[in-house]
């Protein structure tokens, strides 16, 4: 049964300003992860990233503009303008990390050994970093705004909140997904910890050696059924079914069986009414790391076998962490009314460990449904299910 | 929104939920004889068997946060074996003090010297996870920063997983914790002195929907306008620019009411410690009215049929209500 209806999609990510041109350069394989621009550091190696760059003047406030970009195109997609928004109650429910306080790093080093100093500017942006509250601002909204950080899965979770505030009557419409933006201390902080490849990430391969970080803000309009028949709205497609489990087991490793991850897939598809035979293809967390792809993999071949089509959209606009659940459900119902999926770039090169096999190249798909699944910090797994609306 | 409130753990500048106990069966309170350190000890009780390298593994954010949900649930006398319970976190400022030190480690050393626990410290999801870790909790969870929303809008997604029976009780805390980097200067200005926080705390509720639950059940709302008191006792919350300290002090006045941010320090999250209050003085019928010219808090006995109110901005400039139904 369908808990919240979509009817708008918005985005921009390292692939695309927008959505055409993000999916457009997922169908033709285009992809192009260079050295940062934006920000400076010394290392003795680079690392690649999808970066979105043009915004340079922006910098302090760069979760926001995406959000912003992302909403603006979801909105001229569902056919709101201001005023219908200011009538109905409207939620906003983003995912992010590095929004709040880790693009201070300036103020920081500028102001830190300064006895003088007032620190209450710090003090002020932090509470004032809730970029749900700035778009509520901005957009002057009436209904909740939340601001989630539960790291990786942060978008996932607020789409599956927006939903079930939505069916709970809540909010009328709600514009949810996620943005983030790669600023010093999340690029270094990724490498110290290892994960990252310094070559262009190839999830689920043999070859595959840590992620690419990504940044950018995956957006959709979610209304009520009620909402949709009012205005007469053409439904895009439906947040079927979402669950979110811990492992419970390491800090950043997971665990090793997936449990977590297995709960997650079957609690969402429970919620939406379906068995694993109806879901078309999986939009996977799929980072490139070695120890999460497998994991992930596996228990995917476990539910759906082995054979079920997927792709790993990060491998176009790398992992943009708060906001990669929010970019891969707007890209996942895009795919839905597409009927295809691109393909996971050196997707001959299988690793038997992930048990799943990557295919090369767009693939077609036939089907009404489809999984998104995040993997985060801390052992969360969260998943949503899709419908495509005819 | 209705939450029943089966347990309860305060960490906080004024003791803990016994010591609040205590503090009510006094005829009176002065708030200057509490501790003044800006920082809480940490001391995690052996009765949990949590281990001692995870704790060591933690920074004083994930500390505080497991501290606090071991009182609420020790509080609770609940055994969390074989109920699904989901976990939610809420903070202003996040791990702060993990983000300032990966600061340090960049300035100080050098970009390829960035610790990756300091790093990891610093993802604001850091106390949640940690918690399904000492407690080997496997449910739900989710990390709330929504600034002075934080409060509200952790128990709104904690009512909303309970209606729908993804989970049996949630562990619901709310807290900041307190860096010196906030004694570094001298604020420009008493307006921006409110915005500095003076202490740190962190407040733990165990939420279900027991008709029968400890605390009783809280009932929140968001209001445009401060409400009409009529028979209620009230405990405001005092934070930030919204409204001066002055005219908190007035409607104190006003309202016989109790302001306690020098019970607890203040910090952005503190409404969680006034809701937490307000709980307390529900189930023990006391209530510690500010006196503004003397600084003491004096108690009394609460009249049957007496509300108790936690009022706390919001965001939107209004407000939200959080009413103590009186336990039969």
């Amino acid at each position: 049964m369908s808990q919240s209806f979509i009817t708008g999609l918005g985005c921009i990510s390292g692939a695309g300003r927008n959505l055409q041109e993000t999916v457009q350069s997922l169908y033709s394989g285009k992809r192009d992860p260079k050295p940062p621009v934006r920000i400076a550091y010394q290392l003795n190696k680079d690392y690649p990233i999808f970066e979105v760059t043009g915004f340079e003047e922006r910098a302090n406030d760069l979760s926001f503009v995406f959000a912003k970009t992302a909403i603006d195109e979801a909105l001229i997609q569902a056919g709101l303008d201001n005023d219908y928004l200011q009538k109905s109650k409207v939620g906003i429910f983003l995912g992010t990390t590095a929004g709040c306080f880790f693009n201070r790093e300036d103020y920081y080093r500028q102001h830190r050994d300064r006895a003088d100093d007032d620190p209450s500017y710090i003090a002020q942006v932090l509470l004032n970093g809730s970029v749900a509250h700035q778009i509520k601002e901005e957009l002057s909204l009436n209904g909740p705004a939340m601001t989630l950080s539960n790291a990786c899965a942060s978008g996932t979770d607020a789409v599956g909140l927006a939903s079930a505030m939505i069916e709970r009557g809540e909010c009328d419409i709600a514009l949810a997904g996620g943005c983030d933006e790669i600023v010093r201390m999340v690029y270094l902080g990724f490498i110290s910890l290892m994960n990252t490849s310094d070559e262009p990430c190839v999830p689920f391969t043999k070859s595959r050696k840590g992620l690419n970080l990504g940044e950018g803000a995956g957006i959709c309009v979610l209304e009520s059924p009620s909402s949709v028949k009012r205005r007469g709205a053409k439904p895009l497609g439906s947040i079927e079914g979402y669950a979110t489990f811990s492992d419970a087991y390491h800090i950043t490793a997971p665990e090793p069986s997936g449990r977590g991850l297995k709960k997650a897939f079957n609690f969402a598809l429970k919620q939406a009414g379906l068995q694993p035979g109806d879901i078309a293809f999986i939009n996977t967390h799929g980072t490139g790391t070695t120890e999460n792809d497998k994991v992930e993999g596996r228990v995917i071949a476990e539910i759906f076998g082995e054979h079920i089509p997927f792709t790993a959209t990060k491998a176009y606009t790398g992992h943009a962490l708060g906001a990669a659940g929010g970019l891969e459900v707007v890209l996942s119902a895009q795919f839905l009314i597409d009927q295809k999926i691109p393909g996971v770039p050196y997707g001959e090169d299988f690793d038997p460990d992930c048990r799943i096999r990557p295919q090369q190249g767009v693939k077609e798909i036939s089907g009404k449904y489809a999984c998104s699944s995040s993997l985060a910090f801390g052992g969360v797994n969260s998943v949503l299910v899709l419908g495509r609306t005819p | 929104m209705k939450l029943s409130v089966v347990g309860l753990g305060i960490i906080s500048k004024a003791g803990s939920v016994s010591a609040i106990e205590s503090m009510l069966g006094c005829p009176e309170v002065d708030p200057t004889v509490l501790a003044s350190d800006h920082t809480l000890a940490i001391d995690i009780p052996n009765e949990f068997q949590i281990s001692p390298s995870l704790v060591r593994r933690m920074s004083h954010f994930a500390q505080i946060s497991l501290l606090s949900a071991c009182h609420a649930i020790r509080d609770s006398g609940m055994d969390l074996q074989g109920k699904r319970v989901g976990i939610i976190q809420g903070s202003v400022y996040g791990p702060i003090i993990s983000g300032i030190q990966a600061f340090d480690d960049l300035i100080d050393f050098g970009d390829n010297q960035l610790s990756p626990t300091n790093f990891s410290g610093s993802v604001f999801n850091t106390s949640s996870t940690y918690l399904t870790l000492a407690f080997g909790i496997q449910g739900c969870t989710l990390s709330h920063t929504s600034g002075l929303d934080t409060l509200y809008n952790s128990l709104q997604s904690a009512a909303l997983w309970l209606e729908n029976g993804i989970v049996d009780y949630v562990i619901a805390g709310i807290g900041d914790e307190y860096t010196p980097y906030f004694d570094h200067g001298t604020p420009s200005s008493d307006q921006h002195a409110g915005l500095l926080p003076s202490c740190e705390g962190w407040t733990t509720f165990i939420l279900g929907k027991d008709d029968d639950a400890k605390y009783g059940k809280v009932d929140c709302k968001y209001l445009r306008d401060w409400p009409d008191l009529k028979n209620e006792k009230v405990i405001v919350a005092v934070w930030n620019e919204r409204m001066s300290r002055e005219d908190f002090l007035h409607l104190a006045v006003e309202n016989q009411a109790c302001l306690p941010v020098y019970l607890r320090g203040a910090y952005p999250s503190a409404a969680a410690f006034d809701l937490a209050l307000a709980l307390i003085c529900g189930k023990s019928r006391r209530f510690p009215i500010y006196h503004p010219s003397t600084g003491i808090y004096q108690n009394q006995d609460t009249v049957s049929g007496e509300q108790i109110t936690c009022l706390s901005p919001s965001e939107n400039k209004g407000f939200y209500q959080f009413q103590v139904e009186e336990i039969a």
